[in-house]
């Protein structure tokens, strides 16, 4: 009973050009406008930028410090010689210079929180979104620092740097400030030797993704930011020509063939299931085609944007019950005109905006343009159906929440209909 | 096969529907003559199952359509006043839809597409979106979907709204093929009194709500066996002529429509000289005077004091 309504819709809505260039043509061209123009967005910062970085301390600063200091006393040097470097060393603790003059530098600790992090809780803190950048101090640091710089000798003094790329604008912050904290450091190192310039290396730094994700360009975001903003033009256009059904007295036919409210609204829900389906189909395949946005992991593609259909099923079925309880077309007015824009803009359609704040980012996750986003973002990056099983399961759950409050709010007989 | 108990509707303070009482029998047409804002889609709405009275009861078959509307909806083919078609699809797309809501498939539906096109007229045009159709066509079609399942009743609400004199005759002619050849009971309602003269059966006329009168055509025109319809044409409609006219006491009714002005009096009252002399009072100029047999309009007028088209 549910395929001739959703023929019916498939039919109208490809026969309505107005409709079809909003919802594929317009998308596609905002999607080259905001690639190519506002592309340099993603890799720039805010000043509004609140990054939480974790630094996972292996290493004894004081224990070290000792270390060296009995290393100059066994050396044999001038007493002169060996009061110089302990003072010198006592200076040049590169874990507190790092956390207490860098990071908590005035300029700095606006943008940036610290958090220390013991090196058991490494790997949980890995996982952890939340966090901008991972640094990672590796054990003897400090003493294999001080002996580099005061007594020449040989080691790899290295820092582990983890990025996530979710949050590229401010983990790319944190890497311009640990590049900084590497110059700073090879300067007190010609300082430490008394204005005596050594030949030492500079201190070394790897950086690396967490998760080793994919960096995001803009035409791949705008891609995605664009379909799950036009994806809710669907539900206001299906849920529109419903009530269109009911003005032109069409559904009073349909009543009257006794088929039931259930299937009726069933048949808008899945109607515009599929519809938002295929129109994100067409969009990533265009995308694909002119700006080069293609998907790694297909299978959980394809399940995130049937999940994210579903969702919009939900919408389009609620605007519907809400427009037939009011008896007027404004709920899907209200709906495509101002939440579409506010939708977009907390979901991230525009820009990054969950990088200002996590309250912002919760928020924009509770979109099923931004939960969508979100996950879509994250299949870019390689994540697999499990990497986006969350955002899956809060769309689907979200789906059937707004079908369930839809069908309760839908009059009976002899309301309004 | 159909009765209508004391049915009512009210909406917050309005009473749109009042006490009506009708019936119909198999295989009749049976009109519901009145002015626009009579009651007569609201009596329909609930006939048909749409909306619910707010007390009486309506039987078809003996099963009360209030109490069980799922189990009569099929027995009934209802077309509504207004344009119910999808404009975006095609009149075969319009049946297909249709037919498929109905329970119809696969070749039954087809061969039903077929029968009912070529009984609306409308076999060429079956590939045509509908909103490329002139407003006879898509009057003739929105009857079609009614007749799709073949209902044994057919309730027609004003169905010739707004169409040229041919798609008029048409779908008169229609209506007629219907209840001759398969014996289709109908429901007609039309606030245009020569529709329902040509088709029906029996005649039921409301106004505000109510059931005023019914009965056979002859019936109701033998209201008016006692008097006469005088119809006075003139040059130019003068006020003083209608109060002269309404101050007689010969006079029961007047009505005034173009340069027409009707006036309803007892058979035995020759009132000719009477209105020669009031034409010439008001020097109004007399185009002519004529008396004609009543028609189911001066029946309205007589009961009602107004025209059905008021």
């Amino acid at each position: 009973m549910i395929f001739p309504f959703i023929k019916k819709d498939l039919l109208v809505m490809i026969r309505n050009r107005q409709e079809l260039l909003v919802l594929l043509l317009m998308p596609i061209v905002l999607i080259a406008i905001l690639g190519f123009a506002l592309g340099g967005v993603l890799k720039g910062d805010s000043p509004n930028i609140h990054a939480k970085v974790a630094i996972i301390n292996n290493d004894n600063e004081q224990e070290d410090l000792q270390q060296f200091i009995k290393d100059i006393e066994n050396a044999g040097l001038p007493t002169e010689a060996e009061m110089s470097m302990k003072t010198g060393a006592q200076s040049l603790l590169p874990v507190a210079i790092l956390t207490e003059d860098v990071f908590d530098s005035e300029e700095l600790k606006k943008y940036i929180e610290v958090e220390i992090i013991k090196p058991e809780q490494a790997e949980k803190v890995k996982k952890d979104d939340n966090y901008a950048a991972i640094i990672e101090i590796p054990e003897k640091f400090t003493y294999h620092l001080l002996s580099k710089v005061f007594l020449d000798k040989s080691a790899e003094i290295s820092l582990q740097l983890y990025k996530n790329e979710g949050k590229q604008g401010t983990s790319n912050l944190v890497e311009d400030v640990i590049r900084q904290f590497q110059k700073q450091l090879t300067t007190m190192t010609i300082v430490g030797k008394n204005g005596v310039q050594l030949d030492t290396e500079p201190i070394t730094g790897t950086i690396e993704t967490v998760s080793k994700k994919e960096p995001i360009n803009s035409m791949q975001y705008y891609t995605v930011g664009m379909s799950v903003m036009f994806i809710m033009y669907v539900a206001s256009n299906i849920s529109s020509f419903a009530y269109r059904e009911k003005q032109l007295h069409v559904f009073n036919r349909i009543i009257l063939s006794n088929t039931s409210r259930w299937s009726y609204f069933i048949g808008i829900f899945f109607s515009t299931m599929l519809i938002a389906f295929i129109q994100q189909l067409i969009l990533y395949g265009v995308s694909a085609l002119i700006f080069h946005v293609y998907w790694g992991d297909l299978a959980a593609f394809l399940v995130l944007n049937l999940s994210l259909s579903f969702a919009i099923g939900g919408v389009a079925a609620l605007l519907t019950a809400v427009n037939y309880r009011i008896d007027s077309e404004s709920a899907s007015g209200f709906f495509s005109s101002i939440l579409v824009t506010l939708f977009s803009l907390l979901g991230g359609s525009f820009t990054p905006l969950a990088e200002v704040s996590p309250i912002i980012e919760f928020i924009g996750n509770l979109t099923p343009n931004g939960a969508g986003m979100t996950a879509l973002l994250k299949v870019l990056q390689g994540s697999g159906i499990m990497g986006i099983f969350e955002h899956v399961l809060y769309l689907i759950v979200f789906g059937i929440v707004l079908l369930s409050v839809a069908a309760f709010s839908f009059p009976k007989r002899g309301e309004a209909i | 096969m159909l009765q209508i108990m004391d049915l009512s509707k009210k909406y917050k303070n309005v009473q749109a529907v009042s006490g009506v009482n009708m019936y119909l029998e198999k295989g009749e047409i049976v009109g519901l003559l009145g002015p626009n804002g009579a009651g007569k889609s609201t009596t329909i709405s609930m006939l048909s199952s749409l909306i619910t009275p707010s007390s009486g009861d309506v039987r078809l078959h003996n099963e009360s359509i209030v109490k069980q509307p799922e189990k009569i909806r099929h027995i009934l083919g209802v077309v509504p006043q207004e344009i119910a078609l999808y404009t975006d699809l095609t009149a075969e797309e319009n049946l297909q839809f249709f037919g498929k809501i109905y329970g119809l498939q696969g070749t039954t539906l087809k061969l039903r597409i077929n029968e009912v096109l070529e009984q609306i007229g409308l076999t060429d045009r079956r590939k045509d979106l509908v909103k490329t159709f002139s407003g006879g066509m898509k009057r003739r079609l929105n009857i079609g979907v009614a007749l799709l399942h073949t209902p044994e009743m057919i309730i027609m609400d004003e169905p010739t709204v707004g169409i040229d004199p041919q798609s008029r005759n048409y779908i008169l002619e229609t209506v007629k093929r219907l209840n001759r050849e398969q014996g289709m009971t109908v429901l007609y309602t039309s606030h245009y009194m020569e529709e329902v003269e040509f088709l029906c059966d029996r005649i039921y006329i409301m106004d505000q709500g109510h059931i005023i009168a019914s009965g056979t055509k002859e019936e109701l025109k033998n209201i008016l066996s006692s008097e006469n319809t005088i119809i006075i044409k003139v040059e130019r409609i003068k006020d003083e002529l209608t109060r002269v006219l309404k101050a007689d006491p010969h006079i029961r009714q007047v009505q005034v429509q173009d340069q027409k002005i009707s006036i309803i009096v007892p058979k035995e009252e020759n009132l000719f000289q009477a209105i020669t002399h009031y034409a010439e009072e008001t020097k109004t100029k007399l185009i002519s005077i004529e008396v004609k047999a009543p028609t189911l309009e001066d029946v309205f007028l007589h009961l009602t004091g107004r025209a059905l088209r008021d």
